[in-house]
C-alpha cells in the first residue's frame, strides 16, 4: 500500500513539477504577449516537436514520433561528441604521456608510480579490446588490467561507504546532542 | 534523394551552428579546439570505415563477452524455477547509449523467455524507453513465434521519480521473487538499493553500466557485472545490425592507435629525459602545447 502510494504520488508530483518548472515558464508563459516581452514564437517549433513525440503512443501513426526523436538523439550526440573526444580521450592520452613522464631524473618514486599509471592504463584498455580473443599474451595482460580496474572499484567502494558512514555519524549527533541533548 | 536530402540537411545544421557559434563567440573558427577536429576526424573515418566493411558482408569478429553466458545461465535457472525474469534497463533517456545498448539485450532476453515460455517483466521510468520497450519485446515474441505468450502489462511504466521507481521495482522483487534480475543501462544512486533488494531475495542478478561511480556497487552485489564498455559491446555482439558490429571494430581501431601513441610518445619523453635532445624536446614540447587544451 504504502509503496502504491510512493509510486502514484511521485508520479502525480512529477507531471505537477514539469508543468510548473517547464512548461508553464520556458513555453506557454513565453508564448503569451506579456507587453514587456514579445511573443517568442520560435517556441512553437519545439512544442510541435513535443506533440510529435506524443504520437509514439499511436500504434497506428508512431512514425511520426521518429522525427523529433532523431533530431534529438542527433543533436544531442553532436554536442556530446566533443566532449567526449577531449576530456576522454585527447587530455587523458596528453596527461598520461606529458604530465606524468615516465622517467623524471632524480625522482625515483615518481618515475615508478608514472610507470605503473602507465602500464595500468594500457592493460586495462586492453581488457576492453573486443576484437581479439582473451587468449595468451593478450590474455594475460588484460588479466593484469582487469586487477587493475578491481583495486580502483575497491577503493571507490571504500571511499563512498566511509562517506555514508560519516553522514550517519553526523545526523546521529544531530539527533542525539542538538535535538535530544544528550551530550556524547 | 534521402542521402541528397540528409546531406543538405546536414550541411544547413552545421552553417546554422557555426553561425550560432560565431554570433556567441565572435569566432568562427575555435583553432584552440584542433586536435578536437583531428581526432574527431580519424575517429569518424575508422568508424565509417568498419561500418562499410560490416554492411559489404565482410565477417566483423568481435570475441564473445563472458557476461552474455551468465544471461543464459540466469535465464536458464528462472525456467527451472518456474519463477519471472526482471529486465531493468537503467534510468536514463532514450538518448542515452547505455539505454539503446540495454534495449538491444532485452531484445535477446525478450526472445529466450518467449521461448522458454518465462514470464518477463520491465519496469521503466522513462514513457519515451517505455513505448521502444514495449515494441522490442513485442517483436522478439512475435520473432519467437509466441506473440500470444506477449501481454501488455510485461513491460510497465511506474514513474519518472527516481526513487517512487526504486520503490515500485523493490516492491515487484519482494511479492513475485524473480529468479533472475538484469541491470542492465544507466544507473545512479538506486543501483545498491536494487541490487541488495534482489540479493536479499535471493535472485541471480547481472548487471552492467558504463557509470563508473555506480560499477564498485554492482560488482559487490551482483552474480555477474558487465563493465563499461562491455555493455555496449554485448549490445553490438547480440545485434545483426552491421552498423553496431562496424563501429565497434571501428572503436576497438581507435584504442589501438591511442594504446599505440602512448607507447611511442611516453617512450620518447623518457629518452628525452633522459638524454635531453634538443630536436626531440622541441618536437614534444610543441605536441604538448598543440594538445594542451583549455576551456
Amino acid at each position: 500500500m504504502a509503496e502504491h502510494i510512493f509510486v502514484g504520488t511521485s508520479a502525480g508530483y512529477g507531471f505537477v513539477v514539469t508543468y510548473q518548472n517547464v512548461f508553464k515558464p520556458m513555453l506557454f508563459d513565453k508564448l503569451k504577449d506579456a507587453g514587456s516581452e514579445p511573443m517568442n514564437l520560435i517556441l512553437i517549433i519545439p512544442l510541435i516537436g513535443g506533440i510529435m513525440l506524443l504520437f509514439k503512443l499511436s500504434r497506428k501513426n508512431n512514425w511520426v514520433a521518429r522525427y523529433p526523436l532523431s533530431f534529438m538523439v542527433g543533436v544531442g550526440s553532436g554536442m556530446g561528441i566533443t566532449n567526449v573526444i577531449k576530456s576522454d580521450v585527447i587530455s587523458q592520452v596528453h596527461a598520461i604521456i606529458f604530465k606524468n613522464p615516465m622517467w623524471i631524473s632524480g625522482d625515483i618514486w615518481t618515475s615508478l608510480f608514472n610507470i605503473l599509471y602507465v602500464v595500468a592504463v594500457l592493460t586495462s584498455l586492453l581488457y576492453f579490446f573486443f576484437s581479439a580473443e582473451h587468449k595468451g599474451a593478450i590474455g594475460k595482460t588484460a588479466r593484469i588490467g582487469i586487477w587493475f580496474l578491481m583495486i580502483s572499484f575497491g577503493a571507490a567502494f571504500g571511499f563512498t561507504v566511509m562517506a555514508r558512514i560519516s553522514l550517519l555519524i553526523s545526523r546521529v549527533q544531530f539527533l542525539l546532542e542538538d535535538f535530544l541533548g544528550i551530550s556524547l | 534523394m534521402k542521402k541528397i536530402f540528409s546531406i543538405v540537411a546536414m550541411i544547413l545544421l552545421l552553417g546554422v551552428s557555426a553561425f550560432a557559434e560565431a554570433e556567441k563567440s565572435t569566432k568562427l573558427l575555435e583553432t584552440s579546439r584542433f586536435p578536437v577536429l583531428i581526432g574527431l576526424i580519424l575517429f569518424a573515418f575508422v568508424i565509417i570505415y568498419y561500418i562499410q566493411k560490416a554492411k559489404s558482408g565482410q565477417h566483423i569478429f568481435i570475441r564473445r563477452i563472458a557476461g552474455l553466458n551468465a544471461i543464459d545461465d540466469a535465464l536458464g535457472r528462472a525456467t527451472e524455477m518456474g519463477k519471472p525474469v526482471l529486465y531493468v534497463p537503467g534510468i536514463g533517456g532514450i538518448s542515452e547509449l547505455q539505454t539503446l545498448a540495454s534495449i538491444s539485450i532485452l531484445g535477446h532476453i525478450a526472445k529466450k523467455t518467449a521461448s522458454y515460455e518465462t514470464d518477463l517483466y520491465v519496469p521503466l521510468r522513462d514513457p519515451m524507453v517505455y513505448s521502444t520497450a514495449t515494441e522490442v519485446v513485442r517483436e522478439s515474441y512475435l520473432g519467437a513465434g509466441r506473440p500470444d505468450a506477449f501481454r501488455e502489462n510485461m513491460v510497465e511504466f511506474l514513474t519518472s521519480d527516481q526513487f517512487g521507481y526504486v520503490a515500485g521495482v523493490d516492491g515487484y522483487m519482494v511479492r513475485e521473487n524473480p529468479a533472475a534480475n538484469f541491470y542492465l543501462g544507466s544507473f545512479w544512486a538506486e543501483s545498491l538499493i536494487l541490487a541488495e533488494t534482489g540479493n536479499s531475495v535471493g535472485s541471480i542478478q547481472i548487471a552492467g553500466t558504463a557509470n563508473p561511480s555506480q560499477l564498485p556497487f554492482f560488482i559487490a552485489s551482483c552474480d555477474y557485472t558487465l563493465i563499461g564498455e562491455e555493455l555496449y559491446a554485448a549490445g553490438a555482439y547480440l545485434s545483426t545490425d552491421p552498423k553496431s558490429k562496424g563501429s565497434l571494430k571501428g572503436q576497438d581501431m581507435g584504442k589501438l592507435a591511442v594504446m599505440i601513441v602512448i607507447i611511442v610518445f611516453a617512450l620518447l619523453n623518457v629518452v628525452r629525459n633522459a638524454t635531453g635532445m634538443e630536436s626531440l624536446s622541441n618536437m614534444l614540447n610543441w605536441l604538448d602545447k598543440f594538445f594542451a587544451m583549455k576551456g
